[in-house]
């Protein structure tokens, strides 16, 4: 009935708006009406803000000394939050050790939200340090992988015949590896360097990402633009970059986002064993680890990293589910 | 790929051997070979290539004794001669000294830690296929129900919450707060255990009629059945009852829409019978596809788990043979877990092929 009631204008307006509507913006629109995506969406930014922010505005509270030391040594407490009760403490009346002792391993309280460490720490700001370095390896691994789950995945797809059989079996008899375990060899051969981190698990996570993107080239290859695009002489590497890929992009972001919770776990994982993320940097993994031996006498150690842990695995856990029902072609 | 067409081919050589290639099992079992070299290959060099030795300890040795160290493992030939070394003696199953550890061989210290692990693992395992296959049944024959959506929160916190975070908390809970359960002591012979009464402590002719009681020995695998074991277990297999509930969840909602339920309806099979005998046998498939990477997980999660409780298991010899630089250790552990995973991958691989004849291309 309403659509008779209509005038012209509003029914020219309606049709705009449906021609309008392309792909992406679809696929858009059903994430945006998925509400735990929404949600998850929003906890996620909040979290990244709180892992930006809360180091510059701590560090604006905390007072940054240099504490002499009985020997003579001159010690800046650049990340130790003391909750001193006057701005500028005379530092020269500060014993170096009744202050840790009097500061370390505090509940909860208005000075320090989420309570202290064994050295006087502020657990608020390790979490935030925690959430940095544990976010960063899991989005720079997860491009890692991506980068080579991509290149590997449409040239297999690509080309097809021999190369494509002889790049699968390769990528059939790495599945049957026990990757975890060569990670942690080369974590402890090569020093725990940082980097090695990033490209050991990114190394990890790419052999789903290249079968995944076999699939979908194999299939968009078959299409008739990409023949035209053959005809008319474009180069391979054209065809790839600017044809294959983008046509691609809509299950590989959906593993995006199941990956990057995984390397998020694998990263605690290693660190939990002491073999990630070494002091003084810190990671979600490292804290529940130290938290773990003390649970007993200070729960706050353990509970609040091990909750943002959660949280953010759950967050990534709803927008991926949310954007393969967003982008699943089998839905529309 | 291979040539496996049927009908009448001349017996060359190359197509026997193509034929044989073109077998599904055969085909199976030789990646799963080529893959344990392949492993073994790449942990030698890696190994070999990074810095510092099994020698390189913080008291200084001297050039000579260092020397004639290095020339007793073999350490100075060349590396290839090294590996072609390894490899052979490894064909006769001899998997060297441990460096570090010089009063046992790497066989026997695998020896020592592999029964804790395995009875580890499989506990694990039996544990998620049956809780895992039955609440996600439950789940799925309750869809939207109260029951369904207690197995989702339970599925939801296997997933956000990793075993090394759920082991201390149900040690803190259980074993600490409650008491209930012991926290550590895996395999231990206390007067607590179950079984202490046939211990041979308490029945060497402390009694009379001792001579009547049959004693077990210290080896017996029996005194790992504890209750020591129920939180490791428990940690190790929520994670992977979460998967597998979801899982079963899913495909057994797809399975009891499907016709072929609705014709057993039709045709008036008993409820119980349809879900046992039709809908079961559908929606475990992908159930058994995963079991490659389950076990996978299940083994790599025992590190963390036999490092929380304390129990000596080959994930422990791995960690500290790999810090320690102890490169037959490690080279023994990657070895044994490698072939352990590979076969049971290739066995799940096979076993699919036969379930589901698709499969077999």
């Amino acid at each position: 009935m309403t659509s008779l009631l209509k005038t012209r204008k509003e029914k020219a307006k309606d049709i705009m708006e449906m021609q309008s509507r392309s792909l992406w913006g679809d696929a858009l629109h059903r994430l945006l009406s998925n509400r735990a995506a929404v949600v998850s969406l929003w906890i996620l930014f909040l979290i990244i803000i709180f892992s930006l922010v809360t180091p510059i505005i701590v560090s604006h509270i905390e007072y940054y000394v240099d504490l002499d030391t009985p020997d003579g040594d001159t010690i800046p407490l650049l990340f130790y939050h003391w909750g001193f009760p006057s701005k500028y403490p005379d530092a020269e009346a500060l014993d170096y050790t009744t202050t840790i002792l009097d500061h370390a391993t505090q509940p909860p309280s208005l000075h320090h939200l989420f309570g202290t460490d064994g050295d006087g720490r502020d657990i608020l700001l390790r979490v935030a340090y925690g959430a940095k370095i544990s976010l960063a390896v899991g989005f720079v691994a997860t491009a890692v992988s991506l980068c080579i789950g991509v290149v590997y995945g449409t040239t297999a797809g690509y080309f097809g015949g021999r190369i494509d059989t002889f790049m699968m079996r390769v990528v059939d008899i790495m599945y049957g590896l026990p990757f975890m375990f060569l990670v942690i060899l080369l974590m402890t051969l090569f020093g725990k360097q940082f980097i090695l981190l990033f490209v050991a698990l990114g190394a990890v996570q790419w052999l789903t990402m290249a079968r995944i993107v076999r699939g979908q080239t194999m299939s968009i290859r078959q299409k008739e633009f990409i023949e035209a695009a053959e005809a008319l002489g474009v180069p391979t590497s054209r065809i790839l970059f600017k044809h294959i890929i983008p046509n691609i992009l809509g299950p590989v972001i959906v593993y995006i986002t199941l990956t990057v919770p995984a390397v998020i776990l694998e990263e605690s994982f290693l660190s939990f064993l002491g073999l990630g993320v070494q002091e003084p940097m810190t990671s979600w993994g490292v804290l529940i680890s130290n938290g773990k031996d003390v649970m007993q006498q200070a729960p706050w150690m353990l509970i609040f990293p091990a909750t943002f842990l959660a949280i953010t695995l759950l967050c990534f856990n709803f927008i991926g589910d949310g954007l393969r029902d967003a982008l699943d072609p089998k839905d529309r | 790929m291979s040539n496996s067409s049927h009908g009448l081919r001349d017996l060359s050589i190359l197509n026997i051997i193509s034929s044989i290639l073109g077998n599904y099992f055969i085909r199976k079992i030789l990646v799963g070979l080529v893959t344990i070299w392949v492993v073994i290959t790449v942990t030698f060099f890696i190994m070999r290539l990074a810095p510092g030795g099994p020698f390189t300890g913080e008291r200084q040795l001297d050039p000579a004794v260092l020397a004639n160290l290095r020339h007793s493992y073999g350490l100075d030939l060349p590396l290839w001669k090294q590996y072609a070394m390894y490899m052979l003696n490894l064909l006769h199953g001899d998997l060297g000294p441990s460096l570090k550890d010089t009063t046992f061989t790497v066989k026997e210290l695998l020896g020592i830690g592999l029964p804790n692990s395995i009875l580890l693992g499989l506990l694990a395992l039996a544990n998620a296929l049956i809780f895992g296959v039955s609440i996600g049944t439950l789940a799925a024959l309750h869809h939207n129900g109260w029951q369904d959506y207690t197995v989702m929160f339970i599925a939801i916190v296997g997933i956000i919450c990793p075993s090394f975070v759920l082991a201390p908390l149900l040690t803190l809970v259980f074993g600490v707060n409650w008491g209930i359960l012991p926290v550590a002591g895996f395999g231990s012979h206390s007067p607590e255990h179950w079984l202490y009464f046939f211990s041979p402590e308490y029945q060497h002719g402390s009694h009379w009629w001792s001579f009547m009681i049959p004693t077990i020995p210290k080896e017996s695998i029996l005194w790992a059945f504890d209750k020591h074991l129920i939180l490791p277990v428990i940690s190790l297999s929520l994670p992977v009852i979460a998967m597998l509930a979801r899982l079963t969840r899913g495909s057994m909602i797809e399975v009891m829409n499907a016709n072929y339920i609705r014709t057993a309806r039709a045709k008036g099979l008993s409820e119980r019978r349809i879900i046992v005998k039709h809908a079961l046998k559908g929606a475990l498939l992908p159930v058994v596809s995963v079991l490659g990477p389950l076990i996978a997980g299940i083994t790599t999660g025992s590190v963390v788990i036999e490092k929380i409780y304390n129990i000596s298991g080959v994930g422990r010899y791995f960690v500290d043979g790999a810090l320690n630089r102890d490169y037959t250790l490690v080279l023994g552990t990657v070895v044994l877990y490698s072939a352990l995973l590979i076969s049971l991958n290739t066995i799940v691989d096979i076993t699919y092929g036969y379930i589901d004849p698709r499969i077999k291309k």
